[in-house]
């Protein structure tokens, strides 16, 4: 497993519902075009995501645009599991479509700082204060 | 093209719209790829009647009399080549179709384009692994476009005479509103008496919807709060509702108690920590809200059947998956 050094290096890996890269003590998740998210795809996510942050919490901007759908024990699972070692989190929705789905995720507050953007720049902007510093 | 494609769009949202009205919640709108207003409004409208049926499931469960009466089957049996040679009645009903129509015509014309793929891979499957029986979830076209979804059980009969090489699909549904449909038996055992008894004392009990309405804050609460120590007190002061109610009113609401829902929320969180990471079990513990390591693992076996140590080392071989390194970017 290789370990960040410096600010130029960054990490990236996708699985079939999600890309994942960390770059500069970000986590950035960006959903596949046209998914469906079952609870099958929330858990390959959420283990992906956890193997990636080796025990850590990290921030995480995650852009919902790929979204198609979302089932009801989807949208559970990543309430409940899928809040785990998150610091905050940026929602990027530019569709009434991810507008909705984050609507939905935040109805059932999940125990985490949470916001939605329509602006990347704006979301890790949020984000930067949950930066920790060895994570730089 | 446009105005034509959204009329039929609404057109399928009013139908929905009237069916739930009738009182039934088992179907769906089927989803487009656009990410439009309108879609929102079909995604919400699915996520309504979903919440809606859950509901009425739970009630169905809370009212052991009329429990049978509200479940339903639909029946299919198809040749080899996967065509339609005989239904039940109730494929008439819940897909809103003639018999005649559907007969002779191949199983896949029913699934919605989402369902195809699931279908293809289970048969193909079954087929290769000359297994029996698969369960699988399929959403069925209604003859007004809206989606039936149902979990379904498919069994390749490969007996001998006339059920040789046929198969069986069959799937459960609760059915719209038990007053339309004749009623079947009701219940008579102990179970039911017990039941039946209990519900008359709950009764006595009833909530308001401010209740409702504090008890809901109350988990959100919880929710904030879960990572640390949530007296039954503290819960209840700070939505302003006494502890009594809060416990009556939480397990009806939401089915479990206080403590059980905190319990498992912590559980839950638990299992991925143990599973995809590297976290001392001692500290997952203090992290999900257990004072000590061997309290999480009493519980944790309790739910899930095996230990966190345990559970980590049987999943030690899927964690294989690593993190690329690319400084491309």
């Amino acid at each position: 497993m290789a370990i960040l050094i410096g600010q130029a290096m960054k990490k990236y890996i996708e699985n079939n519902f999600a890309s994942f890269k960390m770059d500069r003590g970000i986590l950035h998740i960006a959903y596949k075009e046209n998914l469906c998210l079952s609870l099958k795809a929330a858990k390959e996510v959420v283990s992906q995501r956890l193997k990636i942050q080796h025990g850590r919490a990290y921030p995480i901007v995650c852009d919902m645009r790929g979204i198609r759908d979302v089932t009801m024990d989807a949208k559970e699972y990543l309430v409940t599991e899928g809040s785990v070692l998150v610091s905050a989190l940026a929602m990027i929705t530019k569709t009434p479509l991810s507008l909705l789905y984050t609507e939905i995720y935040t109805l059932e507050t999940p125990p985490i700082t949470i916001r939605r953007f329509t602006d990347e720049s704006r979301a890790l902007e949020f984000l930067r204060p949950f930066v920790k510093l060895n994570d730089l | 093209m446009d105005t034509f494609t959204n009329r039929q769009r609404l057109q399928k949202i009013n139908h929905h719209l009237l069916e739930m009205v009738k009182g039934n919640f088992s179907l769906r709108i089927e989803r487009s790829d656009k990410k439009d207003e309108l879609e929102a409004l079909a995604a919400a409208i699915n996520f309504l009647t979903e919440e809606i049926q859950e509901s009425v499931l739970h009630h169905g469960y809370k009212n052991p009399d009329n429990i049978f009466a509200l479940t339903d089957q639909m029946v299919f049996i198809l040749n080899r080549s996967y065509r339609i040679l005989q239904t039940n009645n109730s494929v008439k009903r819940f897909l809103q179709c003639k018999q005649r129509d559907i007969l002779h015509n191949e199983f896949e014309q029913l699934l919605s384009t989402d369902s195809l793929k699931n279908w293809r891979e289970t048969v193909e499957k079954l087929e290769e692994q000359q297994e029996q029986e698969a369960r699988l979830r399929l959403s069925f076209k209604t003859e007004k476009g809206l989606l039936l979804p149902a979990d379904c059980k498919l069994i390749f009969l490969r007996g001998n005479g006339v059920i040789q090489d046929k198969i069986l699909v069959s799937s459960s549904h609760i059915l719209p509103s038990p007053k339309n449909y004749e009623l079947v038996s009701p219940r008579n055992d102990e179970f039911s008496k017990k039941m039946i008894q209990q519900r008359a004392l709950h009764k006595k009990h009833h909530l308001y919807s401010t209740d409702i309405e504090s008890i809901r804050a109350a988990r959100e609460f919880i929710m904030d709060h879960i990572q640390g120590p949530v007296p039954l007190i503290e819960i209840a002061h700070s939505v302003g509702i006494n502890e009594y109610k809060l416990k009556r009113g939480f397990k009806e609401l939401y089915g479990s108690t206080v403590f059980q829902f905190i319990k498992d929320q912590r559980l839950r969180k638990a299992r991925v920590l143990v599973l995809y990471t590297n976290k001392s079990i001692s500290a997952i513990a203090k992290l999900v809200g257990f004072k000590k390591g061997n309290h999480l693992s009493r519980e944790f076996k309790k739910l899930f059947g095996h230990s966190p140590t345990q559970l980590r080392i049987l999943n030690i071989d899927h964690d294989t998956n690593n993190f690329n390194t690319d400084t491309s970017n």
